[in-house]
């Protein structure tokens, strides 16, 4: 898993692996990516209702997804890199 | 030496820099020297043609007062005229200084990294923000437009248009009311091109109105010319607004019923009502006699007013609240807050509303579509109040009850739909909707969108947009947190700014206390010039100019003109960089490898710049800048639309088609006349702030339009009579090309450029003649700015107008900081949660002030 963008202050560096088990959606990996890094990963992340924030943009691989209740595997895709982008915009206007 | 050097003759296709219109251009260079800067005909942008200030970079390239060599500062203390003790280092040491500092605060804390820019690096400041997503800082910050831009108005431009901003249409528009933007007159977005069109649409008999406190340089381009009191315009539209639906019920009902929220069923608590199922908003359907959710394949009918009783609850379609609350805003209510007469308000109000052709078609491409040939535009003018978002509203609403938004004729989202070159589909961005059915841009410059808002966080950034997530651009309250970063719980302190040419203490509020926030700071200035910013600066790197530099965006979205073509420039080097200069671009790659950072730096660029498959940055290896532009070229259009290829050919153009124009019939989604959501949005900053005790006015997350005084009554007490109002000139782009010489000299030959233009009856009553010396002593701030008056009759009585970023002070700047070019409004603007507007951190840019003739009156 790879977190990029305003999450450095959280996570400290770029890079998280774990493994997880079949049939995990990425609402698993996420929680076990809060369980490492603290509450402050998920507040970054998620809204209260648990859906992505406006800013966050998650990739499985080269798919983009949009709700974390979506599993980690897509039919029979191999799970490979998790890549997660904060964005922020900075420097507006 | 030389001979195939002395041969030389050649005409560069490249991209203007001057400001954010990117007007494509033909450089001539012999010799190695460049001679002259003309327009590029074959560019659908600006078709040939340049404004002055393109004309003259030239100058800018060549002026002995540039940067030529890395610098740093021997001086310690820092202060508005202290100076720097500049010495000159080597580039190394520059970049192994800088790398040191960037390496500790990545480790510490990320987010202690600010950039700063503003619009004459706006090719560059896109990179940089890759770059600091990169490091892991969400602090960024413009100046220079953004402060004095639109940031309300651009987050209207995503509710309501899918776009950062909008233009006329130039084509088919035949009233254009024009609320104090300088829209085809020499500043705003696509500048050349607009003026041209708009110039043309007054041929072909569109009618322009003005309603502008000043008869600028746009407004005297129009029919009419309506004085205003400034901060005013929202409660004209309101009267507007209520001459329209109460007094000629003209409003477009197919479209209101179809491509807004106005039949959505508002119950009592101001909130939608929603099926229980889905939770979508319900409406109201007449014929089957039952509420159904806005998107039920079954709906008749759709009721726009009335009151329903639904599941036990009253309801009333927005449609009918919005007319229920214009109902006290008649004309006579707005002409003693506008100064305008009720009977002018009124006769606008008609003439718009017959104009706008409710019901007509028109046939294009084939296609019938709806015709409404009438414009509201605005900017930073009507904006830059103290009542920013709510005047705004008001003024977007006018075109969305008579259906003329994206439509032939109506106000068009600049460029909101793209559906990409025709070979490879891309750029492509289509408007799209949420859940509500509401609009959701596609396409933004500094992602994400304001709408859907974030959730309302707190203070995890330096500006407050954490918590107050509706301002889409730069936010006002930055150098007030950065001050004081406890006070406003954000948990750390700004270390080091990388500063991308943005002369912030000059073009944001009172310099002294924007100084305060910036002089602990470790700044490092990307620079053309050692302007007033960069006597706080620690290390100064010397940048390329926009004509020694190439860029991966000199097509920025705003840049294209709102019909015709769609136009992709290059923009290259026409010469090399003189001295030791060197393009920003290439220096944040260099640094990411010093610091370490190029996986994320690379992941960051493939994601933002869209840069898929063979075109991906590895990060197993560097590139150059001009293979990421190359690549970000390919990526966009074809492998054989590489970056050799736009070098020589300059710019590829084709056709925009009438679905990406005039996009709003061909898509579902619905633009908001109650803003429901914002009343939420309101109630969730509300806690927040009081959860952290932060004193915030959250009371303007209204869903419907008011009217609320900038100032209240007390501060024009003393003496404050007058209000001080400051204005574009097409001269000049904020204070950045101040110390150009031929613009000085435009602007030293103009009667209002470097003065300030004063009510001549006003004048007389204060014994000021023309040419006079005057003090202007603000009520906000106290200070006191010195400036020759120019007496008019073409400016309302109450008022004073100053135009652009004068007044330099910086002594490395020799031709700005000369007495007499112009003078710096930003010394009566105060720094303050009160002087803004909250939802959209806005700063209020109108000040009471006290005019007297000077005692003091130089020797001609
Ligand atoms: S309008 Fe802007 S981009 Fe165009 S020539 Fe003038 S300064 Fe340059």
């Amino acid at each position: 898993m790879h977190f990029y963008g305003h999450t450095r202050d959280v996570t400290g560096g770029t890079d998280f692996v774990t493994e997880l088990p079949e049939r995990s959606t990425v609402r698993d990996l996420l929680d076990r990516a809060v369980a490492h890094y603290g509450e402050k990963l998920r507040e970054r992340l998620l809204t209260r209702s648990g859906a992505l924030e406006a800013n966050v943009q998650l990739f499985v691989g080269e798919r983009q997804v949009l709700s974390p209740d979506e599993p980690l595997r897509d039919g029979l895709e191999a799970v490979g890199e998790v890549t997660i982008f904060v964005v922020s915009a900075t420097a507006g206007g | 030496m030389g001979a195939s050097v002395a041969g030389e003759d050649r005409w560069i296709p490249s991209t203007c820099g001057g400001c954010y219109s990117c007007c494509s251009l033909l450089v001539h260079r012999v010799n190695g020297t460049v001679v002259k800067i003309e327009g590029n005909p074959e560019s659908a942008t600006n078709r040939g043609r340049l404004c002055a200030r393109g004309i003259s970079g030239i100058m800018t390239l060549y002026n002995p007062n540039r940067v030529n060599v890395p610098l740093k500062r021997t001086n310690p203390r820092k202060g508005l005229d202290l100076d720097p003790g500049w010495v000159e280092i080597t580039w190394e040491e520059a970049l192994e200084t800088v790398a040191a500092r960037l390496k500790k605060i990545r480790q510490e804390d990320p987010r202690k990294l600010l950039l700063t820019g503003t619009v004459t690096t706006q090719d560059e400041v896109p990179f940089a923000r890759l770059f600091a997503m990169a490091f892991g800082t969400p602090n960024g910050w413009n100046s220079g437009a953004g402060n004095h831009c639109g940031t309300a108005e651009h987050l209207l431009g995503a509710v309501y248009h899918a776009s950062w901003s909008k233009q006329p249409d130039p084509d088919h528009c035949r009233y254009l009311l024009n609320f104090g933007s300088s829209v085809g007159a020499g500043s705003y977005y696509c500048v050349t091109g607009m003026a041209q069109r708009i110039a043309d649409a007054r041929l072909r008999g569109m009618r322009q109105v003005a309603i502008d406190p000043f008869l600028s340089i746009s407004a005297e381009k129009a029919d009419e010319w309506i004085p205003i009191r400034p901060g005013t315009d929202g409660a004209f539209a309101l009267a507007m607004l209520h001459v329209l639906l109460h007094e000629l019920g003209i409003y477009d009902r197919d479209y209101l019923e179809h491509h807004t929220n106005g039949p959505y069923l508002i119950g009592e608590d101001g909130l939608y009502l929603r099926d229980e199922q889905e939770q979508l908003p319900l409406i109201w359907d007449p014929i089957d006699g039952r509420a159904k959710p806005f998107s039920a394949p079954d709906i008749k009918a759709f009721a726009l007013e009335g009151e329903y009783a639904v599941n036990g609850s009253k309801a009333k379609p927005a449609f009918s609240l919005l007319k229920e609350h214009l109902r006290p805003f008649t004309p006579e209510w707005a002409a003693p807050i506008t100064s305008v007469p009720a009977g002018t308000i009124r006769r606008i109000a008609g003439e718009f509303g017959r104009e706008a052709r409710v019901g007509s078609t028109i046939v294009l491409d084939g296609k019938v579509l709806p015709y409404r040939p009438v414009a509201v535009m605005y900017f930073k003018g009507a904006q830059g109040h103290k009542n920013a978002l709510l005047s705004c509203i008001a003024l977007e609403l006018l075109c969305e009850v008579v259906g003329a938004s994206n439509v032939p004729g109506a106000l068009l989202g600049m460029n909101a739909c793209s559906l990409g070159y025709p070979e490879t589909g891309n750029p492509k961005w289509v408007p799209k909707t949420d859940r509500d059915g509401l609009l959701v841009a596609a396409h933004w410059p500094t992602p994400p969108a304001p709408y859907p808002p974030r959730e309302v966080k707190g203070a995890e950034t330096i500006d407050l947009k954490g918590m107050i997530p509706t301002c889409p651009g730069s936010s006002g309250a930055l150098p007030l947190v950065m001050a004081d970063p406890e006070r406003f719980k954000v948990p750390y302190k700004i270390e080091m700014n990388l500063h991308l040419g943005s002369n912030y203490v000059m073009t944001f509020a009172n310099p002294e206390q924007v100084a305060e926030a910036f002089k602990d700071v470790f700044q490092v200035s990307f620079s053309l010039y050692l302007d007033e910013s960069t006597y706080f600066s620690d290390i100064v790197l010397p940048a390329a100019s926009y004509l020694e530099r190439l860029s991966h965006m000199a097509d920025w979205m705003a840049s294209n003109a709102p019909v015709g073509e769609w136009c992709y420039h290059v923009r290259q080097p026409v010469t090399e960089p003189i001295g030791e200069r060197r393009a920003t671009c290439e220096v944040l790659l260099d640094l990411a490898e010093r610091v370490g950072m190029r996986q994320e730096l690379h992941a960051c660029v493939n994601l933002m710049l869209q840069l898929k498959g063979p075109f991906a940055l590895d990060p197993g290896r560097p590139y150059s800048w001009e293979e990421i532009v190359d690549r970000r070229y390919k990526a966009l259009f074809g492998e054989a639309h590489g970056l050799e290829w736009f070098k020589e050919h300059g710019i590829l153009k084709w056709p925009k088609k009438v679905e990406e124009v005039y996009w709003k019939p061909f898509s579902s989604a619905r633009a908001p006349i109650y803003l429901e959501w914002l009343k939420r949005l309101g109630e969730e900053v509300q806690a927040m702030a009081q959860k952290l005790d932060l004193p915030l006015d959250t009371s303007a997350f209204l869903p419907l339009p008011e009217w609320r005084p900038c100032h209240p009554e007390q501060e024009t007490a003393n003496g404050h009579d007058l209000t001080a109002i400051y204005y574009k000139v097409p001269m000049q782009t904020f204070s950045g090309t101040y110390d150009n010489p031929w613009l000085d000299e435009a602007c030293s030959i103009d009667r209002f450029a470097y003065h300030v233009a004063i009510h001549a009856e006003t004048a007389r009553r204060k014994g000021i003649q023309d040419g006079d010396w005057i003090e202007i002593t603000s009520a906000s701030t106290g200070a006191t700015v010195r400036g020759r008056a120019a007496l008019t009759e073409g400016i309302h009585p109450e008022v004073i107008a100053i135009a652009g970023c004068g007044g330099h002070w910086s002594k490395f700047l020799t031709v700005a900081n000369r007495e007499g070019r112009g003078v710096c409004f930003e010394w009566l603007m105060p720094v303050g949660l009160g002087n803004l507007d909250i939802p959209s951190l806005t700063q209020d840019q109108c000040v009471p002030v006290r005019v007297a003739r000077s005692t003091s009156q130089p020797q001609a």
